[in-house]
Parts: C-alpha cells; sequence; structure tokens
C-alpha cells in the first residue's frame, strides 16, 4: 500500500498513519484529533481508499494567545494492493484514532497444505 | 518548571540539527524503504490557548491517548500537562509500512498571563483533544462600573 499526494483543490492536513501488515488483515491507524465519529469519511474508487475526516471547528472568541494547531480538515489517499479484499474494510474510531481494517484476499493469505 | 515551545519534529533535543538531516533523508529515501529514525522521537502536543472575559481555554491535540493516561497539574499562574501514548502492540519491523505515529512521554506547562482560579478548573477529552478551562479570578475580570449622573 503506498501513499499519494492529495488533490490540491483545497487545502488538507494529512493525518500520521501506521500501516500494519499482519497475517490476514493490513491495520491502518490514523491520528485524527478533533473528529468526531460522523466527521470520518472512507471511501474506495478505483483502487484508492480516500479517507476525509471533518474537524469540529468552534469559533474563535476572545483573544488569542497561542494557536499551533492547524484547523484543516484531514485527508489521504492510499493505493490498495490486490491483495486487499475491497468488499472487507472495516472501521473504528476511538480516542481521535482511525483504525481502519482491511482484510487480504484469500488468495494472498497463507495457507496450510496437509500432507496426506 | 520549563516552559517548552513545540516544535512538530521534537526539536527540543541537542540531536535536532542531525535529526533535520534525518528527515531530508527519509524524505529522500522514503519510497525505497519505511521511515527509519536513528534517534528516539520526541513529541508535544499542539495547542491553543484562548482568553475570554471570564477564562482561558487550552485545547491540545492528544490523539490515542487515553483518559487516564493525562495528568493535569496547576502550580500559582502555571499549568502543566503531562501524559503518554502507549504502544498497544510491538510488532517485529518487518510488519511495518508506514510508522508515523510518536509514543512516549510528553509535559508541557503553560504560564497564565492573569493568573486563573486553580480551584474552578475544569477540563475535558473528547476525540482526542483535551479541553482546559481556567476561570480568571473575580478580581480579574472586567468590571462595569454605573456612572451615576446627579
Amino acid at each position: 500500500m503506498t501513499t499519494t499526494t492529495p488533490e490540491k483543490a483545497q487545502c488538507f492536513l494529512a493525518p500520521r498513519v501506521n500501516i500494519i501488515e499482519r497475517e490476514d488483515t493490513v491495520s491502518l491507524e490514523a491520528e485524527l484529533p478533533g473528529v468526531s465519529k460522523e466527521g470520518i469519511n472512507l471511501e474506495v474508487k478505483d483502487g484508492e481508499l480516500i479517507l476525509t475526516g471533518k474537524r469540529t471547528v468552534k469559533p474563535a472568541e476572545g483573544r488569542v494567545h497561542m494557536n499551533e494547531r492547524p484547523m484543516a480538515d484531514y485527508r489521504r489517499v492510499f493505493s490498495l494492493s490486490r491483495a486487499i479484499d475491497r468488499g472487507r474494510i472495516e472501521a473504528a474510531m476511538k480516542d481521535g484514532v482511525l483504525t481502519v481494517t482491511l482484510h487480504k484476499v484469500d488468495e494472498v493469505k497463507p495457507r496450510r497444505i496437509a500432507v496426506n | 518548571m520549563a516552559l517548552v515551545r513545540w516544535k512538530d519534529r521534537g526539536e527540543m533535543s541537542p540531536w535536532s540539527a542531525l535529526r533535520d538531516l534525518e528527515g531530508q533523508f527519509n524524505r529522500l529515501f522514503g519510497e525505497l524503504g519505511r521511515d527509519y529514525d536513528v534517534f528516539e522521537r520526541v513529541w508535544s502536543p499542539a495547542v491553543d490557548l484562548k482568553e475570554t472575559e471570564q477564562a482561558y481555554t487550552l485545547e491540545a491535540d492528544l490523539p490515542g491517548l487515553k483518559r487516564e493516561d493525562i495528568e493535569l497539574m496547576v502550580v500559582d499562574n502555571m499549568i502543566t500537562i503531562k501524559g503518554e501514548r502507549k504502544q498497544e502492540e510491538k510488532l517485529e519491523e518487518k510488519g511495518y509500512h508506514r510508522f508515523e505515529r510518536r509514543y512516549g512521554a510528553f509535559q508541557r506547562s503553560f504560564e497564565i498571563p492573569g493568573g486563573f482560579d486553580s480551584e474552578k478548573v475544569t477540563a475535558k477529552f473528547e476525540d482526542g483533544v483535551l479541553n482546559v478551562t481556567l476561570p480568571k479570578r473575580e478580581e480579574a475580570k472586567p468590571k462595569h462600573i454605573e456612572v451615576r449622573v446627579n
């Protein structure tokens, strides 16, 4: 799985991710602070997994002393290899981290062959 | 207590120059392999500090931390946030295709210009964002004084 640059139309933040391959699955963990479960959008299109996250932005009020948190929405596009089953993608959101579980197609999973 | 400025690549250590160089190499060769990091990564959360007439609000991005992994301390006009992002499982290196998330402990302190009422500080943690409200002391709040005309 490789990453590609998002389109230039709007300014997005690329979330930090870990991509971990296991025997039967590939896990994608993305840090999306300030994004609720409802703000997440995952889309599979033309062999790519498109992740967008809407940050809950509160209108700025009062005086700003420090402003380090970027207020843009998140977006990152991942290209899916043929080993990923497009129909079996699960996602869960917890404490600002999205975990996407991508299942491998059966053909690429390690198999034990019994010796008769 | 030290006031620590936020830097995205953990440039608080004397290794910062080397770390920069390492970053450049990672960018150059990033597609050839995984993003290796020679040194232990230091991280520090991004923070917003705002002030209204009634209170100060401090917001910190802490994705992947649990409520119980966050500690808040107040002394005089200073508030300190401490925390640790714990790695749930450590796989052998070949399992990682990308490893961009940072783990470990951090600590940041902030001096609140006009002080605050330490008894009334409240905090909540939602969607990986810590939100701390530090109400001002009564005497620090703006007062409206009525002007009487005889």
